[in-house]
């Protein structure tokens, strides 16, 4: 079995997406965890392209390695998070309990990955070789077999809106007017 | 490929449409009036015209399995009547939201837009045929509650709360996503028809992500619902939000959760996974006891209303197991019928004891205890009666609504042969009698002996209050007497009607 220069690809983005991930959880400074989260998305976009999926991989790195990291990054410098810091990071009974709840958790997933492997290697995606087709593809599920799903998202957004204005405008919001 | 909709696909929307045409109406006009808030009774006034005309028109189109959107929404007996269910609960819940002290404030009309917006979340739950439409319902639903809960004039209690059921509802819906997405991995579609085929095949051949996912599914339901071990954010939130709010949530949120869980076990391909049987049954039978043990030790009125709750999510998880699990074909529908009809119950005598909690709070952030309704029958005996019924009905005597929705939800659990699950659940019942009478023999029974000169209790003059608190009374009574044809046309409705 040879390793051709895709797999070689999947293998460095696949292994830079898990140790950046890692990071995440395992920097104590809150820039650097969110910086490692901005690195995962890079190489999770990384991964989609490799698969010719670039509609999803462009949407990735603009809305998740762009937007929501600007907004992540943002928060963190307005608020100084010291003190949630220390009660983030204490106790040795509370760290076991997490980590015996981490382990329980990736044994049971890769025990179900293993007893499902074989029904699940003799499905294969619909092969989209050409790039710009599965974009038309998704947009036609979008507007078409999901339109419903869309458009309640778009209430579900004007919802958010309203919402987000009124709650800074409670008493004990940040803008009390009453 | 063909992209046009017909015109079923619009009548079935009418409802979420008219609800979100209507609720834009006040949050419009104080926008147009220079940001001043309009009169509290006009968007009272407008929020009810909005539910009566959503109530009118799901009555008018929905019904009788007519699919919409490409097969995204489905119109059945099921969703008619917990669309009647949410509607009802939504209209009394604005009624409550215009007397209270905690909830009327200067943002009253943006608060009418949240609880309507809230509403159409329910309604696509419960009209959804797909997992993921299920899941957008969820989220509309429980942001405007998120919000609502924290716009409370009480300050420190409320934003608690609020900031608590925001986490872990965030959670919970987290791993409903991942369920859903491996539930797509593994059977190849998110649509329930699909689905309901693919499950028992997928569960003989033991594939365990498949597993995983259904189990992530009804986690995060089973956190919606407050099902034990999920349940410990509903005494804090209930406590912490609005009375009103509170009602809202334990009646409309529940019924319209608890449809979308029957959606997901409408299928005997569940018999095929003996664990997954057991671990339902099992918190099934811990919610009931886990409610009704906390609540007996509650001094705190809503508290032991909030643990009341979760014991009643047990009783319903009574009739989910009874669909998933029962052994005769059409199990999932007889199902259906019951716990729609315990929901309809539930949903009336939930609405009046909030009622009366919210009639007994005069100030923000006041603590109603159970103590503090001694001798309220002295001095408001029509409206203590009113609670009385409210609370033999919650506790099941025989001739009031309570009682039939247990009957029908345990004698379908013997049917199906959970005999222990069935007298569990009576036992639970039989506990339940000593927290919903203490209210009842404090409100008769004493304050006499501790002299005439006592003074006497003091009830808010709310008049929407009170009418829902003696509404939810004379329902119970007159829907009692007429359960079996309710029941009748339950069964007409959902086992489809030509």
């Amino acid at each position: 079995m040879t390793l051709t220069a895709q797999d070689l690809l999947f293998y460095i983005l696949g292994g830079l997406s898990l140790a950046s991930a890692l990071g995440v959880l395992l920097m104590t400074n809150p820039i650097y965890s969110a910086l490692c989260l901005a690195l995962t998305m890079v190489s999770l976009a990384g991964l989609y392209a490799s698969m010719q999926a670039w509609f999803v991989a462009g949407v990735q790195l603009i809305v998740y390695a762009g937007a929501v990291m600007v907004l992540f990054v943002m928060v963190l410098m307005l608020f100084d998070l010291k003190s949630e810091v220390k009660a983030f990071s204490r106790g040795a009974v509370a760290g076991f309990m997490k980590l015996v709840a981490v382990g329980l958790m990736t044994g049971a997933f890769l025990a179900a990955i293993y007893n499902s492997a074989d029904t699940l290697l003799g499905t294969s995606l619909a092969a989209n070789v050409d790039g710009t087709a599965s974009t038309k593809a998704l947009a036609q599920m979008l507007f078409g077999k999901y339109v419903f799903a869309f458009e309640a998202m778009g209430v579900l957004l004007l919802i958010i809106a309203i919402g987000a204005v009124a709650l800074s405008r409670i008493e004990g919001g940040t803008h009390a007017d009453e | 490929m063909n992209h046009a909709l017909g015109i079923s696909s619009y009548l079935i929307v009418a409802p979420m449409l008219a609800l979100l045409a209507a609720s834009l109406v006040p949050v419009m006009l104080k926008v147009f009036s220079g940001n001043r808030e309009p009169h509290p009774f006009v968007t009272t006034t407008y929020g009810f015209i909005a539910v009566a005309t959503a109530l009118g028109l799901a009555i008018t189109f929905l019904g009788g399995s007519k699919f919409g959107f490409h097969n995204a929404l489905v119109s059945d007996g099921l969703s008619l009547w917990a669309s009647v269910i949410v509607l009802v609960s939504g209209g009394f819940s604005i009624f409550m939201m215009h007397d209270h002290v905690e909830t009327q404030t200067k943002l009253f009309s943006e608060k009418v837009f949240l609880l309507l917006g809230s509403l159409i979340g329910m309604l696509i739950v419960v009209l959804s045929n797909d997992l993921i439409v299920t899941f957008l319902g969820i989220e509309t639903m429980s942001l405007c509650l998120y919000v609502l809960i924290a716009m409370s004039r009480e300050t420190i209690l409320s934003k608690e709360a609020a900031f608590k059921y925001f986490i872990l509802g965030s959670f919970a819906s987290a791993i409903f996503l991942y369920g859903i997405a491996l539930i797509y991995g593994t059977a190849g579609t998110t649509q329930f028809p699909g689905l309901m085929e693919q499950v028992g095949p997928l569960l003989e051949s033991r594939n365990h992500l498949f597993l995983i996912g259904i189990v992530f599914v009804v986690l995060g339901f089973a956190f919606k619902v407050s099902v034990f071990p999920f349940h410990f954010w509903t005494p804090d939130v209930y406590q912490g939000a609005p009375t009103p709010v509170t009602a809202f949530m334990a009646t409309a949120v529940k019924a319209a959760t608890f449809v979308a869980i029957l959606r997901l076990f409408q299928s005997t391909g569940y018999q095929h996974s003996l664990p997954l049987k057991e671990v339902i049954s099992w918190l099934a039978a811990l919610t009931m006891l886990v409610g009704n043990a906390a609540a007996i030790m509650q001094a705190n009125f809503k508290r032991m209303l909030a643990y009341s709750s979760v014991a009643h999510s047990g009783y319903l998880m009574v009739g989910v197991v009874a669909a998933g699990f029962g052994d005769s074909q059409g199990v999932a529908s007889a199902a259906g019928i019951v716990v729609l009809f315990y929901l309809l119950a539930y949903s009336i005598m939930t609405l009046g004891s909030f009622a009366f909690v919210a009639l007994l709070e005069k100030s923000v952030g006041q603590a109603l205890q159970v103590d503090d309704v001694r001798g309220l029958a002295r001095s408001h005996p029509v409206l203590a009666g009113c609670m009385a019924i409210v609370l033999f009905s919650l506790a099941g005597v025989p001739p009031l609504l309570g009682f039939f929705g247990k009957f029908g939800l345990f004698s379908l659990a013997i049917e199906q042969n959970f005999y222990w699950l069935a007298i569990w659940g009576v036992l639970n019942s039989v506990i339940s009698v000593y927290y919903y009478l203490r209210p009842i023999v404090l409100m008769y029974m004493q304050g006499e002996d501790s002299s005439a000169n006592a003074p006497l209790i003091e009830m808010n003059k709310h008049i929407m209050t009170r009418f829902t608190l003696f509404g939810s009374a004379v329902l119970i009574i007159i829907m009692g007497m007429f359960s079996s044809p309710i029941l009748a046309a339950l069964k007409a409705a959902i086992l489809g009607r030509s």
